[in-house]
C-alpha cells in the first residue's frame, strides 16, 4: 500500500513540474482561456455578390479577466484548396480587438461579409489571446455560391478555340493564293 | 463608284497593309478575353449582359482601331510610295478614289465584325440577348465605323507622313473613348456631363447597356443614337468634301 502511495506521489510531483514547463503551459491554457461560439448564419447559399453578418459570442473561461483579444475570420475555398483573407469585403478581413472580458463575460461581435465569387468555402471565427498565444475557433459556416452568370463555358471555350484557327487557316490560304497569282504574273 | 477600284482597295487593306493579319490577331485577343471570361472566378459575379457588355465594348474598340489604322494610311501611303500620281492620271475622280478606299476600309470592318459575331453569339447562347447582340454590333458599331473611318481618310488626305496619320487617327479615337471608362469624374461637372451626352462612343456603349439590360424606352435609343448619327453624317461630308484637296508629294 505504501508502495502504491508513493508512485502517485511521484506521479502527482511529475505531473505538476511538467505543468510547468513552458510549452505544456501555453497549450493548457489555450483550451481554457475563451470560448467561440457562432450564433448564425450557420449555412449560407446564395449567388453572389451576397452580403450577410456573421454574429459570433465570445465568452471568457476563465477566472480572471482577458484583455486585448483579437477576433477575425478565416475563409477557405473547398473547390480550389485555397485560404482567402482578403476577398470577402473590406469588413471581413478587418481583425475587432476586444479590449478587454471580464471573468466569465460575453460578448457579441458582428462582421459584415460580402461575398463576391462563386465556390463552396468554410468561414469560421477565430479569437486570439496574444498574451497567451491560444486560439478559439468557432464551428464553420459552409458556404455555397452559385455562379451567376449563365454563360455557356464549354461553347465560348470552344468557339475561343476554333475562331482563330479558321482566321488563320483562310489567311494563309488567301495570302498564298495571292502570292501564286503574284508570281504567275511575273 | 469605280467596282475595279474597290477590288484593288479591298485587296491592298487585306494584303499589302497586313489587314488579313489583323483580323487572324484580333480573333486571338477576342479568343483570350472569351478564355479569361470564363476563368477568371471574379467573373462568376458578372450576369451574362455584363459579360456581352464587355465583349461589345472591347469588339467596337478593336474594330475601330484596325479601320483607323488602314484609313489613315490609305492616301499618305499611296503618296509615299509616289503611286498616287498614277492613280491621280486614271479617269477615276478624286471623288470616287476617295469612296473606294473608304468603303474599301468599311468591308475590312465588315469582315471583322463577321468575325466577332460567333463569340458574340457564343457569349450570349442561351439567354434572348443574342438577336440584340448582334444587332448592337451591327448597329451602333457600324456607325461608329462609318464615321471615324471618315476622320481617318480625311487624316490620311492632310497629312504627309503615314506614322503621324495613323498616330492622330489613334489619338482621336482615344480622346473620344476616355470619357466612356471615366464617367464617373466627367459627371461631377456640368461640362463633363455635356461630353457624356455628344460623345459617340459613350452613347454606343450606354445603347449596349440599356438594349442588353432592357431598360431602353424610344427617347433613350434616339438620345444615344443621334450623336453617332451626326457624327457619321459629319465626317463622311467632311471626307468628301476633303477628297477635293487629295494632292502629291510636295503639292501643298
Amino acid at each position: 500500500m505504501k508502495r502504491w502511495k508513493k508512485a502517485l506521489l511521484v506521479l502527482t510531483a511529475l505531473v505538476f513540474s511538467f505543468m510547468h514547463l513552458p510549452a505544456i503551459k501555453v497549450s493548457a491554457a489555450s483550451f481554457l482561456d475563451c470560448e467561440v461560439t457562432l450564433k448564425s448564419p450557420h449555412t449560407i447559399e446564395g449567388m453572389p455578390l451576397y452580403e450577410t453578418n456573421v454574429v459570433f459570442t465570445v465568452t471568457n473561461k476563465t477566472d480572471s479577466r482577458l484583455d486585448n483579444l483579437l477576433a477575425y475570420l478565416s475563409f477557405a475555398d473547398i473547390q480550389n484548396g485555397r485560404i482567402y483573407d482578403d476577398e470577402f469585403g473590406a469588413a471581413g478581413e478587418t481583425v475587432i480587438r476586444l479590449p478587454g472580458l471580464a471573468a466569465k463575460e460575453s460578448t457579441t461581435i458582428t462582421i459584415p461579409l460580402q461575398i463576391a465569387f462563386a465556390g463552396h468555402f468554410l468561414i469560421s471565427a477565430s479569437v486570439v489571446n496574444p498574451n497567451s498565444g491560444s486560439v478559439a475557433v468557432s464551428d464553420a459556416i459552409s458556404v455555397t455560391m452559385t455562379r451567376i452568370t449563365a454563360m455557356n463555358n464549354s461553347l465560348v471555350i470552344m468557339t475561343a478555340v476554333i475562331m482563330p484557327v479558321i482566321c488563320l487557316t483562310i489567311a494563309v490560304c488567301l495570302t498564298n493564293r495571292k502570292k501564286m497569282s503574284r508570281q504567275h504574273i511575273d | 463608284m469605280n467596282v475595279s477600284m474597290l477590288k484593288k482597295e479591298l485587296s491592298e487593306n487585306l494584303y499589302d497593309s497586313k489587314g488579313i493579319w489583323m483580323i487572324v490577331a484580333v480573333s486571338l485577343i477576342f479568343s483570350t478575353l472569351c478564355v479569361l471570361a470564363t476563368t477568371i472566378k471574379e467573373v462568376t459575379a458578372y450576369s451574362q449582359t455584363d459579360i456581352l457588355q464587355y465583349a461589345l465594348k472591347s469588339e467596337a474598340l478593336l474594330i475601330l482601331l484596325v479601320c483607323m489604322t488602314l484609313g489613315a494610311a490609305c492616301f499618305v501611303s499611296e503618296r509615299e510610295n509616289n503611286t498616287l500620281e498614277s492613280l491621280l492620271l486614271t479617269p477615276v475622280s478624286k471623288l470616287s478614289l476617295t469612296i473606294s478606299k473608304y468603303l474599301g476600309v468599311l468591308i475590312v470592318g465588315v469582315i471583322l465584325m463577321l468575325t466577332a459575331a460567333p463569340y458574340i453569339l457564343a457569349i450570349s447562347a442561351g439567354s434572348d440577348l443574342s438577336i440584340k447582340a448582334l444587332a448592337l454590333c451591327f448597329g451602333p458599331i457600324m456607325l461608329l465605323l462609318m464615321a471615324f473611318t471618315a476622320v481617318s481618310v480625311i487624316l490620311s488626305v492632310m497629312m504627309e507622313n503615314s506614322k503621324v496619320s495613323v498616330l492622330i487617327s489613334a489619338l482621336c479615337l482615344a480622346m473620344l473613348a476616355i470619357p466612356s471608362f471615366m464617367s464617373s469624374i466627367f459627371k461631377t461637372s456640368s461640362l463633363g456631363r455635356l461630353v457624356l451626352r455628344i460623345d459617340p462612343i459613350v452613347c454606343a456603349f450606354e445603347l449596349f447597356k440599356q438594349v442588353l439590360t432592357a431598360t431602353f424606352s424610344a427617347a433613350s435609343i434616339i438620345q444615344n443614337l443621334l450623336p453617332m448619327v451626326l457624327f457619321a453624317v459629319c465626317a463622311t461630308t467632311a471626307m468628301l468634301i476633303f477628297s477635293r484637296q487629295i494632292s502629291l508629294k510636295g503639292e501643298k
